[in-house]
């Protein structure tokens, strides 16, 4: 409602400066699952960084995705990741076929549809591990069937 | 709740990296403080977070622990809170001291409470936010499913955090917690 308000109040687009504190504030608000994500990015990031510190210097984009899926993972998540496949262009699918967030949903496509919320968290997580290592990324994830779990991870093109 | 192994996987499926844990709720109060703006509303809200675990956790508590007689008066109260369930379901021992008012009112010593680890509080929070409210309410929420109604406040010391109980009065309403009476 905050949109209408703003498209009620702005006739003519010149005039959108003078209505900058409200625009500013439309955008700010944002929605449980971005704030969700949010979070997780922030969690996500320190872990990371905790983690990574021991490890050995990652020299190419595979080795911090594998770093993600097996130490970061089974650190986080209890487990390491199922599959990881990539198409060598940036994407990258990882599954894991018993994701620790889901485990207490019964096993079924019942809660599918529903899902999206709970899933926001951890894919900020992964988002903010990447974001340590210096890649960054889109992530989302797609259930099928509980609890499994299938993360697409859009990594950026490095400059 | 419970530490790593050394290869990093977790033994038992149904507990999660302490990490993990202590730094999503650091988000989560974090993320309420920028919701609400004001600490003592936060404080507020982590007590009745808690205390709704509080009631559930009750049942679980009793559910596991058959053996465990029905507490007479505050000192059983203090002992089964840190020998049993304090140990149970936050991974720590707690000890108990500061009796005062007759045997009424108590404070749970938490040593190494795993919520505050990571944790650093800035210094214009530390009067108004209880960061670990949270514990604090879980204790009321659980006595309160078992009729003692207490007072309950988590203070958080340079070294430890201490809970604050004061047991108010015992129940007599047989309904449970959290029904609207």
């Amino acid at each position: 409602n905050r949109w209408k308000e703003i498209a009620e109040s702005i006739v003519d687009s010149t005039e959108i400066d003078k209505y900058d504190q409200l625009v500013k504030q439309a955008f700010m608000h944002s929605n449980a699952e971005t704030q969700l994500e949010s979070m997780g990015y922030r969690v996500g990031f320190v872990l990371a960084e905790r983690l990574s510190k021991d490890a050995a210097k990652f020299n190419t984009e595979l080795e911090i995705v594998k770093f993600i899926c097996k130490e970061f993972w089974s650190n986080v998540f209890g487990k390491q990741v199922d599959n990881l496949r990539t198409n060598h262009a940036g994407v990258y699918v990882v599954q894991d076929n018993n994701f620790s967030m889901l485990r207490t949903f019964s096993d079924s496509t019942q809660f599918t549809k529903d899902i999206g919320i709970y899933l926001a968290f951890p894919s900020g997580v992964i988002r903010g591990a990447l974001a340590c290592l210096n890649v960054q990324a889109i992530v989302t994830a797609t259930v099928e069937s509980l609890p499994v779990v299938k993360y697409h991870l859009q990594l950026a093109k490095k400059a | 709740m419970s530490k790593t192994t050394k290869t990093g996987s977790l033994v038992d499926a149904k507990k999660m990296s302490a990490e993990l844990f202590t730094l999503t709720y650091g988000a989560f109060v974090t993320q309420m403080l920028k919701d609400y703006e004001d600490p003592q509303v936060v404080t507020a809200k982590l007590d009745k977070i808690g205390f709704d675990m509080g009631t559930v956790l009750a049942d679980d508590f009793l559910a596991k622990s058959a053996n465990v007689p029905r507490c007479q008066d505050c000192k059983q109260i203090a002992e089964v809170l840190s020998k049993l369930a304090i140990p149970n379901y936050l991974g720590v021992p707690a000890t108990v001291s500061n009796w005062s008012s007759g045997d009424r009112e108590f404070s749970l010593i938490i040593e190494s409470n795993p919520l505050t680890e990571l944790v650093e509080i800035p210094d214009h929070l530390k009067a108004t936010l209880n960061y670990s409210q949270v514990i604090a309410g879980a204790i009321r929420g659980a006595l309160e499913a078992l009729h003692f109604k207490v007072y309950a406040v988590a203070v958080e010391n340079a070294s430890n955090t201490e809970i604050r109980i004061k047991l108010d009065s015992i129940l007599k309403d047989s309904l449970p917690a959290g029904e609207d009476y």
